[in-house]
């Protein structure tokens, strides 16, 4: 439960992670809808925005430049008119008589104060027209002498090197002047000049009119934001000076006014210069429109066109802030923007209508979803349409109840397993019976029954017992039925040998044979029926019934099933541990009757508590009554002798630190002041973290083993003195004997090398007989014979006598040397200094080989047949191909030699456990029991040589060999014979490949019979 | 059409259907409350019209009918400036007058220097083409002797249009504007003041009161200008270069610095600490005005402040109305209007010449006056009387866009008090005009030739010195010195 209480949780955890990002990061599919609404709906908006607010952008800066450009123009007329219309005005002054005649006045009548006042009042009249900006009027004389002003101040000043009294004087024209500065009054000014004439046309002097250049500052003040907000023209003569700003004040002025244009942009003067100046320098070809950046306005652009004014050389620059003439586009962004988060919402707001139109469904199918996610399965789906999220919210409450149904068969599985968690002994019945109320209840069923077998019936077959049963409270209990009593049931039984499961839908249309089934459940109550069977311990110990009183003609779901076969499953589980619990109780009850008898007694010692518990066994070996002793460990410590504490307490020490058991024995004191020994073993339980938790053990009454022990001591005592005597007299022997045996190695080593070079005297000059022999034979065959034939009979028998007497000598000869090769053999084998050429050869063909050698001997013979029974499947064998040779040559000759009549047989049986048998059978006349021990003993066969006259002589060796053969390679060599019937000799050989070799194991039984020879 | 009823369950929720139904609602009691309302304001529009219907009495009415019919074809010629009363007086004047009497009138609008022009003209010659001046106050001097009193008129009840009341006439105005040495010159016709006009919004935000001294003025305008320039100026001024309207703006400054034109011995009065102190605070108000208010007389100031370019100015009375404007203006209804600001010295009638009269709130008004070479003085004093009657000033007030008024009576009229609302025509600001006209109207002095001697003279200089030519003490010299030269041969009149 904890489990699954922790995985909901987590599960909540991610849903509500899953849910937190979804929400941010567009993870519902209704989201999702809106932003693909959002960005249907507002990029074309966007799109169009921007393209409108550039194009908007365009249209008012070219708006902005045209409106400027004219402004430019009208400041540029306007200046144009204001010098054109004085350069014409003082020319018609300029041609005033009075003018002309005052300059043909001698000096001292110029000098005249009245005379000269009248022409001051004309000057005055001439200065009315702008009184304010006409900062004076002059007359000067042919020399550049000023005879009369409006500022008298002025009168005798010397005009003669400016530039006007000189361009006027020479050309004879009214003109105008430079912007220059009067040191005097600290002022800027520009004059008009013209020449005055006489009636002749002769130039007389000069008529001067100055104007303050403030006349320009005011004259650009009118056309302030002529062209738009914040728009001014702003003057610049051709040096590049400052004239006149219309967005100062002509007290702000002072402070530009005549300096370089690229001082209204300080920290700018880059930008400045490059247009402002560029402009004011540049030619016909200047761009008349361009933007810069003054100090003097918002500090952002300004757009600017140029006007300029040839006549004087100047350029009036008509300035407006971008922002300002920009401003309606800016506010049309902001309307867009506007439109934009209007049409937004009215998205946002259809989008969501349609979205929840689409997505409804599916969000409370999403909801469903999750509340089944949360453990809610009764929520459904609600099913809107017909298309395919109809279809699937259909599907999904199919699913869903399909999951409920299973959830409760797993609740109730789960229910019925808790039940049996840790249910005692005495309480499974009725857990039994719970069980099985809860699984009827759950499967609609009024009874629940578990039969099991007790015994067998009288016709061999299994006898059922209702051992727990639950019904329905409606259900009316019988009493004494069948089921109760036990019956066999063996149509029942048959069926659930033959079916684990099935289902009987209504009880009374059971067929004939299940007559006694149909009685006892229609006993019961029963209609229809569901069993099942269980077992436990490997065995079939009963079966589950689910029974109802009506006929169920449905099946069980395979959930059903499932759950059915599960309970049954712990059902068995239960009634096993149910006997097992009780064969516990019986088990403990004989253990604690057999500690009785055996005066043992456990203990437990609880070290974090420091209590001792006892069974019951050992209070009485303390002289406790049952029940009586209550105390600790160190209670008991105080019934150990003083004596015997240290030992006790040592090694319980050292068990707690090596965390081993400990025993150790000693004596205690009983509570009636008697002394007893016990033996006490003790092992440390440790915690999961390796400390010592407690420590248990057990205690042994051995106060008699201790009396016979103490008296077997002393007999022991006894006995050591005599052991030790005749372990010296047995030493002793022991050393002769290894000095008898050194000796008798030594002789064996002279035997060996002695038999070594005698056989090879031997073989040599018996070689060399055998040979001659043949020759011999050869030629008296050849030459002698026919020749006696044709002799005399005396002589033709001579001859046939010679040649027997040959073929004896030839005879005799092979046998001798085949007695000599014998020895050499077993020589070589029995020192080790045969030479085992091992190899992969073919076991059958070896076997056929050596049989097919020995039966050559038994041609013209036809009383004795030779036969081999050889498997097909025989490996090949890692051996000396001689040896083996020699092995099958001599036990198969044996055979032969020793058989007058009947059959020899060769078997060979294929490889079992790993081993190849080959059996040798004759019907020779047996070996005597007697002998049969002797057989394989060197030399053995040669003391009953004179028995078997007609048989070929033998060495006495062979066996022997075949038997240090057999040995060499690991396998077994027996005989197994009954006198009169025959003798059958066996080996066993192992089959090894390359590897494994052989030799290496065997040496020390070739050791063995070493000394077995030499002991023979 | 009948709707069903619909009852809303709103609750804790409200569905979709019945949101969308409850908005459509919504939207449509919106779009109803917005016809009603423009509908309202139309018919607010329309009562300009009603409230200048005629109010005149039936004595009135026989009165020119009888007394008026005996001059019937007889035609009066009058000639007054061109302000937006005068039009009005001479729409009803044309309209109504004739009819009642069977007396036309030619009424001849033209530019205040055009019609001294016209009226020197007239009494040079002595030709009588004109029945009725208008006099400027500044010309008074030089009118008097060419215009008849209106004295012995009043004292003829045969002729006395009925219920004219003439000591309706505000005081002040009858003292300064329609007299001349003791003399009644004529009747008050129109009486232009200074007042100071403020933003509202922009003093508000900014978190500044009206200023109400001298100083509190110069820190407000500087403190809007740090705070708005360039889109807002702290103040704009009627500087014009060598115009008569830069000569009124100094006028309100010379005068709140205690100083004045003329000194009790009839010398000017500019070479003195007031004087001085007086040009060094214009100029200084000068540095918190648009570049272009050396060019602008006022009309330019009056435009520049309609269409929000300055925050606080002291402007003509009747151009207060033009703020109200719609049509004009935009700073509807965000213009206030408040009493100049407090002088910080005002030197006494007593210590000057020629009439004039210190005040922060300088006075142009102007008179009718009959002139002395007039044929028809009796219809043309009928017609006088009832051009400056109640009804008629009331009328032409409001049919001229809320000009000043002459009469007390005229403050309390319902017809005016109605209009004092935010709109063209409004009203509102003619309390503080009466406040400046009877507490703090300043008056300059009545000489002959004044008009020449304030244009060529001190607008002149002041002119050059607005625009830097010149400095404070060598332009007050040289209006000490064109004053001077002016009042030499004037002083045994003094």
């Amino acid at each position: 439960m904890s489990r699954f209480g922790g995985e909901h949780a987590a599960r909540n955890r991610d849903d509500a992670a899953q849910e937190k990002s979804g929400s941010f990061f567009l993870g519902s599919m209704r989201t999702k809808l809106l932003a693909a609404f959002l960005v249907v709906a507002l990029s074309p908006l966007l799109v169009f925005a921007y393209i409108n607010h550039r194009s908007t952008l365009d249209a008012l800066k070219e708006s902005a430049y045209r409106s400027l450009s004219a402004a430019a123009s009208q400041t540029v007329s306007r200046l144009s008119g204001f010098v054109a219309a004085n350069i014409e005005i003082i020319g018609a002054e300029a041609r005033l008589p009075a003018l002309a005649d005052y300059l043909l006045l001698p000096d001292q009548l110029q000098a005249n104060r009245s005379i000269r006042d009248n022409q001051r009042e004309i000057l005055h009249s001439f200065a009315e027209k702008n009184p304010v900006f006409i900062h004076s009027y002059g007359l000067l004389n042919s020399q550049g002498v000023v005879v009369a002003d409006t500022r008298h101040e002025k009168e005798g000043w010397s005009e003669a090197r400016q530039g006007y009294f000189e361009e006027a004087m020479n050309s004879g024209l009214p003109c105008v002047s430079e912007v220059d500065v009067v040191p005097e009054y600290r002022q800027a000014f520009i004059h008009f000049a013209s020449p005055v004439l006489d009636r002749n046309g002769r130039t007389l002097g000069v008529l001067r009119s100055t104007y303050s250049i403030a006349v320009l500052q005011q004259m650009l003040a009118l056309d302030l934001g002529i062209a738009g907000d914040y728009s001014a023209p702003l003057l610049v003569d051709a040096k590049g000076r400052i004239l006149a700003f219309g967005r100062l004040s002509h007290s702000s002025l002072s402070r530009y006014l005549l300096q370089p244009v690229s001082t209204l942009a300080p920290g700018a003067e880059g930008r400045t210069e490059s247009h402002l100046t560029m402009a004011v320098k540049a030619s016909e070809d200047t761009p008349q429109t361009f933007t810069t950046h003054l100090q003097l306005g918002d500090q952002g652009p300004e757009a600017v066109a140029m006007g300029v004014l040839s006549s004087m050389g100047w350029r009036v620059f008509f300035l407006q802030p971008e922002g300002v003439f920009l401003a309606p586009a800016h506010r049309q962004g902001q309307w867009l923007a506007g439109l934009a988060a209007a049409i937004s919402l009215l998205a946002i707001f259809a989008a969501a209508i349609s979205s929840r139109i689409f997505t409804r469904p599916i969000t409370r199918l999403t909801e469903a979803t999750r509340r089944v996610a949360k453990g809610d399965l009764r929520g459904r789906a609600p099913v809107y349409s017909n298309d395919e999220i109809g279809s699937l919210a259909r599907s999904f409450n199919a699913m869903t109840a399909e999951l409920e149904r299973r959830i409760e068969t797993e609740n109730t599985l789960s229910d019925i397993s808790r039940e049996f968690i840790n249910v005692p002994a005495n309480a499974t019945a009725e857990a039994l019976r719970w069980a099985l109320m809860r699984l009827a209840s759950f499967l609609g069923l009024d009874i629940g029954m578990i039969l099991q077998t007790t015994e067998a019936s009288a016709n061999g077959g299994r006898v059922f017992k209702l051992s727990h049963a639950w019904r329905s409270p409606l259900f009316v209990e019988t009493k004494g039925s069948c089921l109760a009593r036990g019956c066999a049931l063996a149509w029942l039984d048959q069926r659930l040998r033959e079916q684990s499961s099935f289902h009987i839908q209504d009880i009374t249309l059971l067929p004939p044979e299940a007559d006694c089934e149909r009685e006892a459940f229609t006993d019961e109550g029963v209609r229809s029926l569901a069993v099942l069977p269980f077992s436990y311990g490997g065995e079939f110990r009963g079966m589950l019934c689910l029974a109802s009183s009506k006929v169920r003609e449905e099946s069980f779901t395979e959930e059903e099933l499932r759950l059915i076969r599960l309970v049954s499953e712990i059902f068995g589980t239960t009634l096993e541990r149910h006997d097992s619990q009780e064969a516990l109780r019986q088990s403990e009850e004989r253990y604690a009757l057999a500690q009785k008898a055996a005066n043992i007694g456990s203990w437990e010692w609880d070290i974090t508590t420091g209590r001792l518990y006892w069974s019951d066994a050992l209070e009485p070996l303390f002289g406790y009554e049952v029940g009586e002793f209550q105390g600790t460990y160190k209670a008991f410590l105080d019934m150990v002798p003083p004596e015997d504490r240290k030992m006790v307490l040592d090694a319980v020490g050292a068990s707690f630190r090596r965390g081993a058991s400990y025993n150790v024995e000693h004596r205690i004191m009983r509570k009636d002041g008697g002394e007893r020994w016990v033996a006490e073993a003790g092992e440390v339980v440790l915690d999961a973290e390796g400390r010592p938790q407690r420590m248990r053990g057990i205690l042994q009454d051995i106060t008699e083993r201790k009396w016979a022990e103490d008296v077997l001591s002393r007999l022991n005592k006894r006995l050591e003195q005599l052991v030790e005597v005749r372990t010296k007299d047995l030493e002793n022997k022991a050393h002769e004997l290894e000095l008898a045996n050194k000796r008798l190695m030594a002789l064996d080593e002279m035997k060996s090398t002695f038999l070594t070079s005698v056989s090879h005297e031997l073989r040599t000059p018996l070689t060399s007989v055998l040979g001659f022999t043949r020759i011999i034979m050869r030629d008296f065959k050849r030459i002698f014979l026919p020749m006696a034939v044709q002799c005399s009979e005396t002589v033709q028998k001579r001859s046939y006598r010679i040649l027997e007497n040959l073929e004896i000598i030839a005879s005799e000869g092979d046998r001798l040397t085949r007695m000599v090769n014998d020895v050499l053999d077993l020589s070589k084998i029995e020192s080790g200094r045969m030479e085992w050429r091992d190899r992969d050869v073919d076991f059958g063909k070896i076997i056929e080989q050596s049989v097919r050698s020995v039966g050559g001997q038994l041609r013209g013979n036809s009383d004795i047949s030779l036969r081999m029974q050889i498997a097909e499947d025989l490996p090949k064998v890692h051996m000396d191909p001689d040896r083996l040779s020699q092995l099958l040559v001599n036990i198969v000759g044996n055979a032969v030699k020793f058989t007058e009549q009947g059959e020899v047989l060769v078997q060979a049986c294929s490889p079992v456990e790993g081993a190849v048998q080959v059996r040798v059978t004759d019907s020779g006349p047996g070996i005597e029991r007697d002998e049969l021990s002797k057989i394989f003993d060197k030399f053995h066969q040669a003391a009953r040589r004179d028995t078997m006259d007609d048989k070929p002589p033998g060495t006495g060796l062979g066996l022997a060999i075949c038997q240090q053969i057999v040995d060499y390679y690991g396998g077994i060599l027996w005989v197994e014979s009954e006198l009169g019937k025959g003798s059958t000799f066996v080996f066993e050989l192992p089959v090894r490949n390359a590897q494994d070799g052989y030799g290496a194991d065997p040496q020390p039984a070739w050791g063995k019979s070493v000394t077995g020879w030499d002991m023979a | 059409m009948h709707f069903p009823p619909r009852i809303y369950r709103f609750r804790n929720r409200i569905s979709r259907r019945t949101f969308l139904e409850a908005c459509a609602v919504g939207a449509l009691g919106t779009v109803g409350f917005g016809a009603g309302l423009a509908a309202s304001f139309n018919a607010f529009a329309s009562n300009g019209t009603l409230a200048s219907a005629s109010s005149m009495t039936d004595q009135q009415r026989e009165f020119l009918s009888s007394e008026g019919r005996r001059y019937c074809g007889l035609t009066l010629h009058i000639i007054t400036e061109d302000t937006p009363p005068s039009r009005a007086c001479r729409e009803i004047a044309v309209r109504e007058f004739a009819a009642l009497t069977g007396i036309d009138v030619d009424w001849e609008l033209a530019p205040l220097r055009r019609v001294l022009a016209k009226t020197l003209q007239d009494v040079n010659s002595k030709a009588g083409r004109y029945d009725i001046y208008y006099v400027d106050h500044s010309w008074l001097a030089t009118m008097s002797p060419h215009v008849h009193s209106p004295e012995p008129l009043l004292q003829n009840p045969e002729i006395a249009y009925p219920d004219f009341d003439f000591p309706d006439f505000l005081e002040a105005l009858v003292d300064k504007v329609a007299s001349h040495g003791g003399r009644l010159m004529g009747l008050p016709y129109d009486i232009p003041i200074l007042i100071m006009a403020y933003r509202r919004d922009v003093l508000d935000s900014l978190g500044l009161a009206p200023p109400r001294t001298l100083d509190e003025y110069q820190h407000v305008v500087q403190a809007v200008q740090e705070a708005r320039a360039p889109e807002m100026y702290g103040s704009v001024g009627q500087w014009k270069a060598g115009h008569y309207s830069l000569v009124c703006a100094m006028s309100s400054w010379l005068w709140g610095h205690g100083g004045s034109f003329f000194k009790s011995d009839g010398w000017p009065g500019f070479l003195d600490d007031q004087a001085a102190s007086a040009m060094r605070y214009m100029l200084e108000l000068g540095k918190y005005m648009p570049p272009g208010a050396t060019a602008w007389d006022w009309d330019g100031q009056g435009r520049s402040f309609a269409q929000g370019g300055a925050a606080v100015a002291i402007v003509w009375s009747e151009q207060f109305p033009l703020f109200d404007d719609p049509a004009r203006s935009s700073v509807v209804g965000l213009v206030e209007p408040s009493p100049c600001p407090q002088a910080l010295a005002l030197r006494p009638s007593s210590e000057t010449s020629f009439g004039e009269t210190p005040g922060v709130s300088h006075q142009g008004g102007s008179c009718l006056a009959l002139s002395s070479y007039s044929k028809n003085i009796t219809p043309a004093w009928m017609f006088m009387q009832w051009v400056t009657s109640r009804d008629v000033s009331v009328r032409a007030s409001l049919l001229g866009g809320g000009a000043s008024l002459m009469r007390r009576s005229c403050y309390e009229d319902p017809r005016i008090m109605a209009q004092k609302r935010v709109g063209p025509g409004t009203t509102r600001h003619l309390d503080v005009t009466l406040d400046a006209i009877t507490h703090n109207m300043g008056t300059e002095p009545h000489l002959s030739g004044w008009d020449q001697l304030v244009v060529n003279g001190f607008g002149v200089e002041l002119g050059r010195m607005v625009t830097g030519q010149q400095g404070v003490k060598e332009t007050l010299r040289a209006m000490q010195s064109a004053a001077g030269n002016h009042v030499r041969n004037l002083r045994p009149a003094v």
